[in-house]
């Protein structure tokens, strides 16, 4: 009675709809000369405030530090030498808590970026009313990459939202069917030690 | 409540370790033959608890259920958690392998604490075991919350600072936990008080008579 009632509950817990993980996430990827990063948690809740670090995981270096805002994102330039060197980065977000999660950037996603800053970043933002023939062919480029960026932003979040959510329902009650499984083989383990003990008697 | 790999350093993952298989051993020494089917249950409710998600906290907070486990099993409940945990961390990946003694001792040991300081109220049946419930189910939340923090003394943030932290973000769940242990164990003390292995002598009256054991 009492565990047909606990197994009930059990198959309400393990279907309840908006069941969700508590795992962290921790995206980053290079936008050209930048490290973005994202970090949240596998329920949607972003990580805001965690503190990113992220540091060349060939030397072990610290390159760059800060805070993660409200959305969970940061977002930082790197150091010339760093891109120079070529090395992998490794970003490690600690949300508080005892919250941690590390992500390996590769170095050949900085490939091909220049480690002196081109001009025209800066000049992306008061420049939109030049005439294209007016700009130089790294102006244009530099423009281009980051109109792309902007627009692939949204459509990034959302594919990393679809993979990073909660374990499947054959996971959970897998789980289960090892937890049921291994008191089986206490319970086997326990009558055969009470059988033998018995018969020696 | 589960923390993450590479926070913990060496010494204090070690000091775990050991505590968790000391734990584990009492634990399955103690774990009686009959008691098995309400192990697993309780186990796999433990499993899945870590599922469900609060959305009342300000950061991502998840149901704990492991006051329940202390007041109906006692020292039975450490390998459960032990077990519950190693499958959270392999099929779900929260905390970790290395952490896993760590989170074990910090979930299992203020469970069953709440056990041995309420058992007399448990046996006493009827209110006062329902009241054990709700401060067993609320105080196992509020030990492991404060056990958490303690692990993260010797990280940048600090004892208070992580308690502060965990213990706010975990008010909701000591509420839920102690109402869900509050009637399960009120009932079990009413009804089947030897599944919450008190022995014979321990029952309410009534429940002797109805249900001998």
């Amino acid at each position: 009675m009492l565990t047909r009632a606990l197994l009930a509950a059990l198959l309400v817990l393990a279907c309840a709809p908006d069941a969700s993980a508590h795992k962290v996430l921790l995206n980053a990827w290079g936008e050209g000369r930048t490290l973005a990063a994202e970090i949240g948690f596998s329920d949607g809740s972003p990580g805001a405030g965690a503190k990113i670090t992220v540091a060349d995981a060939a030397t072990g270096e610290t390159l760059l530090r800060g805070v993660a805002d409200g959305a969970g994102f940061f977002e930082a330039e790197l150091p010339g030498e760093a891109l120079e060197r070529g090395h992998d980065l490794r970003v490690v977000g600690n949300a508080g808590a005892g919250h941690r999660a590390e992500t390996l950037v590769p170095a050949s996603e900085f490939a091909g970026v220049a480690p002196a800053a081109p001009a025209a970043v800066a000049s992306a933002d008061g420049g939109g009313a030049a005439a294209p023939t007016g700009l130089a062919p790294g102006e244009l480029e530099a423009l281009v990459r980051a109109a792309v960026r902007e627009e692939l932003r949204p459509l990034r979040r959302e594919l990393e939202a679809q993979g990073g959510g909660g374990p499947e329902l054959g996971t959970v009650l897998g789980g289960i069917g090892y937890i049921f499984g291994l008191a089986g083989v206490a319970a086997l383990a326990d009558n055969r030690r009470r059988r033998k003990a018995s018969g020696g008697r | 409540m589960h923390i993450s790999e590479g926070v913990l350093s060496a010494p204090v993952l070690l000091a775990g370790g050991g505590a968790a298989l000391a734990g584990t051993w009492a634990g399955l020494r103690r774990l009686d033959h009959d008691q098995l089917i309400t192990a697993a249950t309780l186990s796999s409710a433990f499993f899945v608890g870590s599922l469900v998600h609060v959305p009342l906290g300000p950061s991502s907070v998840h149901l704990l259920l492991n006051g329940l486990l202390g007041m109906i099993l006692g020292w039975a409940a450490f390998p459960c958690i032990l077990v519950a945990l190693l499958l959270q961390a392999l099929l779900f990946q929260f905390g970790g392998l290395t952490v896993l003694g760590v989170n074990t001792v910090n979930v299992a040991v203020p469970a069953i604490l709440c056990r041995l300081l309420l058992a007399g109220q448990l046996r006493a049946g009827g209110r006062r075991a329902a009241v054990a419930g709700f401060l067993g189910g609320a105080g196992a939340v509020l030990g492991t919350a404060l056990m958490a923090a303690l692990s993260l003394t010797f990280t940048d943030e600090g004892f208070l600072g992580a308690a502060r932290l965990i213990v706010a973000a975990h008010v909701p769940v000591m509420l839920i936990e102690g109402l869900v242990t509050m009637f399960a164990v009120g009932a079990l003390a009413r009804m089947y008080p030897s599944v919450l292995g008190l022995g014979c002598a321990a029952g309410a009256d009534a429940a002797r008579e109805a249900r001998p054991c």
